[in-house]
C-alpha cells in the first residue's frame, strides 16, 4: 500500500488524469484509482480535492440524476485543468526519471 | 435565509430521511462541526447535499459511513472546510446585526404588546408612560446576542469530544454572561434616549423587517 505522504502532491494530478478520460463522479474516481494500483482511497479523501479543483477552475461540476438513488455530482475537465494536467505530467515524469536514475545508481553499487 | 438556500435545505432534509440511523448520526455530527465555522449557510447546505449523497450512494453499495468517508470524520471535515470560502467581515457584521434585530424585535414585541394589552384592558389614559433606553440595557442585549453566538460556537465545534466538559464550559459561560449583563444594566444607567412605550410595537415590526431583509442577504 502506498503511504499517504507519498500520495500527497500526486493525487490531485492523478484525479485530473482520470477526469480527462471522461466526465465522472467521486466514487468512480476512487474505484479507478484502486484499479490502477493506488490502493483503497476513500471517497472522503477525494471529495475535498475535487472541491479544491473546482474552486481553482480546473474542473466543473454538474448534478445529474443517477439510475437509482440520489443525484450525483459529475466532474469534467476545463481548459485550465488540461493545462494543469499537462504540467503535472511533465513534472512527474521529470521526478520519476530522477528517482529512477538515483536508485539505479545506488542499487548498481 | 434566501430562497435558493431554503429550497436546497428542504431538499437536503428530504434526502437525509433515506439515510440509515448510523448514517444520519454521522451526517449530523459532521454538520454540527461544520456549522461552528464562519461559512455561509448556502455553502453549508451545498456541502451537506454532497455528503448526504455520498453516504446514500455508499449505503446502496452496502458500505458504512466510515468506509465512504474514511475513518476520521473530523479530519474529513477539516479538509472540506479548507476549500470553502469563509464569511467576510461585512457578512459577519450583517449576521450579528441580523441577530440583534431579531432579539430587539422580540423584546419590543413583548414589552409593547404587554403595554397595549394593559391599555385595552385597563383603559389607561392617553398620557402614557415613556421609557428611558439606558446604555446598560442596550449593552445587555448586545452582550446576549454576542454571547449566544459564542456559546453556540462552543457547542457546535465539538461533536467529536466528550460532552461533559463542553456542557461545563457552556454553563460557566452562561453564568458569566448573566452576571456581566446584569452588571451593565445596573451600573451604566446613562439615558441614551427616551421613547414612547406605544412605539415599541411598530418598532418591533421595523426590526423584524430589517431582520428578514438581512437574513435574505446573508443566507
Amino acid at each position: 500500500m502506498i503511504p499517504s505522504q507519498m500520495l500527497k502532491g500526486t493525487l490531485e494530478g492523478c484525479i485530473l488524469a482520470i477526469i480527462s478520460k471522461s466526465e465522472t463522479y467521486g466514487y468512480e474516481i476512487s474505484r479507478q484509482l484502486e484499479e490502477y494500483g493506488f490502493g483503497n482511497i476513500a471517497e472522503g479523501t477525494i471529495y475535498p480535492l475535487l472541491l479544491r479543483l473546482e474552486k481553482n477552475g480546473m474542473v466543473t461540476a454538474v448534478y445529474r440524476q443517477s439510475e437509482l438513488g440520489p443525484k450525483r455530482k459529475y466532474y469534467s475537465l476545463t481548459a485550465k485543468g488540461r493545462t494543469e494536467l499537462g504540467q503535472f505530467a511533465g513534472n512527474y515524469r521529470e521526478l520519476s526519471a530522477a528517482v529512477e536514475r538515483l536508485f539505479y545508481d545506488v542499487e548498481s553499487k | 435565509m434566501s430562497k435558493r438556500t431554503r429550497v436546497l435545505r428542504a431538499e437536503n432534509e428530504r434526502l437525509a430521511e433515506d439515510l440509515s440511523k448510523d448514517g444520519k448520526k454521522v451526517l449530523d455530527d459532521m454538520l454540527q462541526y461544520i456549522r461552528g465555522f464562519d461559512i455561509g449557510i448556502y455553502e453549508q447546505e451545498k456541502v451537506r447535499c454532497d455528503i448526504t449523497e455520498m453516504l446514500l450512494d455508499g449505503e446502496r453499495r452496502g458500505e458504512t459511513a466510515a468506509a465512504v468517508i474514511g475513518g476520521d470524520y473530523r479530519l474529513f471535515c477539516d479538509s472540506v472546510l479548507e476549500e470553502i470560502p469563509r464569511l467576510t467581515v461585512a457578512e459577519k457584521v450583517m449576521l450579528f446585526f441580523r441577530d440583534f434585530c431579531a432579539v430587539m424585535a422580540g423584546a419590543s414585541l413583548i414589552f409593547g404588546g404587554c403595554y397595549w394589552l394593559a391599555v385595552a384592558g385597563q383603559g389607561i389614559a392617553a398620557d402614557t408612560p415613556y421609557v428611558d433606553v439606558r446604555t446598560g440595557s442596550l449593552l445587555k442585549y448586545l452582550l446576549i446576542v454576542a454571547a449566544s453566538t459564542g456559546v453556540a460556537g462552543i457547542y457546535t465545534r465539538n461533536p467529536y469530544k466528550s460532552r461533559g466538559k463542553e456542557y461545563l464550559r457552556i454553563l460557566i459561560s452562561v453564568a458569566v454572561i448573566i452576571v456581566a449583563a446584569q452588571g451593565f444594566n445596573h451600573l451604566l444607567r446613562q439615558t441614551l434616549f427616551t421613547i414612547h412605550i406605544g412605539i415599541l410595537l411598530p418598532a418591533a415590526v421595523v426590526m423584524f423587517v430589517i431582520y428578514k431583509l438581512l437574513d435574505s442577504r446573508v443566507g
